[in-house]
């Protein structure tokens, strides 16, 4: 059986010159960002698949990509094998565009504010004609808010009326309202508090246990990409630098770069032993290093790191660890 | 990071009310209500205004005379001085000016047209500038510089100037006989093309704001198409700076009709608006009759400065950093 989504040299670049009258004045070129580099990975059916890295990684522009909210610069996203960017699978793109959804990082910005809560939940419902007559309606708005562990009379209420926590379960009630069997969170939690982080990522799994779901999770907290994941991939300033199962990744990092940010988390089990902590900074993308990007951080740098980019093989990206060195 | 039951510490919410309180006990208990009956000014101003457009609506009612109607005119009536004066006669009490036309009734008349052109004025440059500015702000690219590069031309024009064209190329393509309705239409136009640029700059600074945010990121994700989620999502959470444009740009609508009259290429004699008597007014300032020029002036300040006033408090009431 193939893959649900398969992603294939996905790259993203972002035009960050300056005006057209300025460049020609200064006599400066076009200037471009990579976010994306050359990522493909695949996810199967329900399973979590999660992208950890640091701020500036790409991995936000990744989830974007998938979705369909940024057309790739190059590559391709395959969902249930239906391209996202072939204009001759429109049609079928349509049809799948409710199976995907989205969970945002912020649940302060991710709501009309000037919507009931009801009748955003209801918007997909309508928008995809799944539902036909009010009643119908609202009463599958009050079964969904019921799911995601809301009270079916907060229907009344509009956003600015919830904590952030209950305002991220209406979230994934609006999610959820179109039959979405694909969700993408970008961050979802991150702008929670913990304690209400652990019952939000808890919901995320007992519905992905209840309905199927499959996950597309960006986080940069590898204690919730734990959590979560059954299988990571680390990304490094727009490429991707390890993929692994989940167990694996955690137990036996391969990349230096995620060995690195491993023994940067503290850890109970190891009270009192220095922590190593991360060192350097993730480098300007408008003006990557050379070579493997990794390479200014790394410990194991050679001249053919400084010169040659790396290829993800067997999961790993690194000349290190190919050469048996790591 | 360990229970996995959904109902831990963070319970579903027992829902605080019944139901949400009704749209009425909601702006009973808003802050803008408070901060209205706080500010005497506000108050005195909506007093006024609602004082002098119901006034100017009930005219046809109130008026002692029809100062629409040739029939009702008596040249023996002409400039009579208003009632404190000497020679001033009921019904006239405001005086009457050279054609025996009582000066009251032709206030409120003109108050009445004054106010339909000003508010049309309003809407349709909030129509077009509102439209302009979310096209802007939403598509961006060269769109955006096409539309906004229009408005930065428009705002080396002043608005008279503008005004003056529209009316000048109108006449000269209809010839200068035009009925009434159609010459309302003009001004009207004139003045929503004057205006429009404060709205689509305005709205397309707050568009693209709001287009960043994730709910119009969600929208589209669910396959809406961009005139929908602009209209459905984005215009709603843009419309607070517009209102007080608007209130302001009353005001300045109503001065620029007043103004084109004034000036001779607004509305006529037969049928005159605040500018165009003070227009016709002005003529006997000097032979000593100064009410007819006097009793419209008083009424288009006493109409724009409470409009003003209005839009003032709205402004600061509406402005989150001055609470």
């Amino acid at each position: 059986m193939s893959a649900y989504v398969e992603v294939t040299d996905l790259r993203r670049q972002f035009d960050v010159s300056k005006p057209w009258l300025n460049r020609v004045i200064e006599r400066e070129p076009r200037r471009l960002l990579t976010a994306v580099d050359r990522v493909g990975f695949e996810i199967a059916k329900g399973e979590t698949f999660a992208i950890v890295g640091e701020s500036g990684s790409g991995k936000s522009t990744v989830a974007r990509m998938v979705v369909g909210l940024l057309p790739p610069s190059a590559g391709e996203v395959r969902i249930t094998g239906i391209s996202m960017t072939d204009p001759r699978q429109a049609a079928a793109r349509r049809r799948l565009r409710s199976r995907i959804q989205m969970i945002f990082q912020d649940p302060y910005a991710s709501m009309n504010p000037r919507w009931r809560v009801g009748r955003i939940i209801a918007e997909p419902i309508r928008a995809f004609s799944l539902i036909q007559g009010e009643a119908a309606i609202r009463a599958r708005v009050g079964e969904l808010l019921g799911l995601v562990g809301l009270h079916p009379d907060d229907a009344r209420k509009y956003p600015h009326e919830f904590s952030g926590g209950q305002r991220q379960r209406v979230a994934i009630a609006r999610a959820l309202a179109s039959q979405a069997e694909f969700l993408v969170g970008d961050e979802p939690t991150s702008a929670l508090d913990v304690s209400v982080q652990a019952q939000i990522l808890n919901l995320m799994r007992d519905l992905q246990d209840r309905l199927g779901l499959t996950y597309l999770f960006i986080s940069h907290n590898l204690a919730v990409v734990r959590h979560m994941a059954t299988r990571v991939g680390v990304m490094y300033l727009g490429r991707l630098v390890e993929v692994a199962v989940a167990r694996d990744l955690f137990a036996t990092p391969r990349h230096p770069y995620t060995r690195m940010l491993l023994d940067a988390v503290p850890d109970l089990a190891h009270v009192g032993r220095a922590r190593v902590p991360v060192s350097g900074e993730i480098p300007n993308p408008i003006d990557p290093p050379p070579g493997c990007t990794f390479n200014p951080r790394c410990p194991l740098a050679n001249d053919r790191c400084r010169t040659e980019v790396p290829a993800l093989l067997d999961g790993v990206a690194c000349h290190a660890v190919q050469e048996g060195r790591a | 990071m360990s229970g996995r039951d959904i109902d831990a510490g963070d319970a579903p919410p027992v829902p605080l009310q019944a139901a949400s309180p009704s749209r009425l006990a909601r702006w009973r208990d808003s802050d803008l209500l408070a901060s209205f009956l706080r500010s005497k000014t506000a108050v005195a101003a909506l007093v006024a205004t609602v004082l002098m457009v119901g006034l100017a609506f009930a005219s046809p009612l109130i008026a002692p005379q029809n100062p629409y109607d040739p029939a009702q005119l008596d040249l023996i009536n002409s400039n009579l001085p208003p009632i404190w004066q000497a020679d001033g006669q009921a019904p006239y009490y405001l005086g009457t000016d050279d054609q025996g036309r009582d000066v009251l009734s032709a206030v409120l008349y003109g108050l009445r047209l004054s106010l339909i052109v000003g508010v049309l004025g309003v809407i349709t440059s909030g129509v077009l500038g509102i439209a302009l500015g979310l096209v802007a702000g939403y598509a961006g690219g060269a769109l955006d510089t096409l539309i906004m590069r229009i408005a930065d031309v428009q705002l080396t024009f002043p608005a008279i100037l503008i005004a003056l064209v529209v009316d000048g190329v109108a006449k000269a393509t209809f010839g200068s006989a035009l009925d009434v309705g159609p010459l309302i239409g003009l001004i009207v136009v004139s003045i929503g093309l004057s205006f429009w640029v404060q709205y689509a700059r305005t709205v397309r600074s707050s568009v693209m704001v709001e287009k960043g945010k994730d709910y119009v990121q969600a929208a589209r994700l669910i396959g809406l198409s961009s005139p929908v989620i602009l209209v459905r999502h984005v215009l709603p959470n843009v419309t607070g700076p517009v209102f007080v444009i608007a209130t302001i740009n009353l005001a300045l609508a109503i001065i620029t009709e007043a103004t084109l009259s004034f000036l001779g290429t607004g509305l006529p004699e037969t049928m005159p608006s605040l500018g165009t008597l003070i227009r016709t007014g002005n003529r006997f300032l000097f032979s000593g009759e100064w009410w007819i020029v006097a009793f419209p002036g008083l009424a288009l300040a006493g109409l724009v400065i409470a409009i003003n006033l209005l839009g003032d408090w709205l402004r600061d009431a509406l402005n989150p950093k001055l609470q």
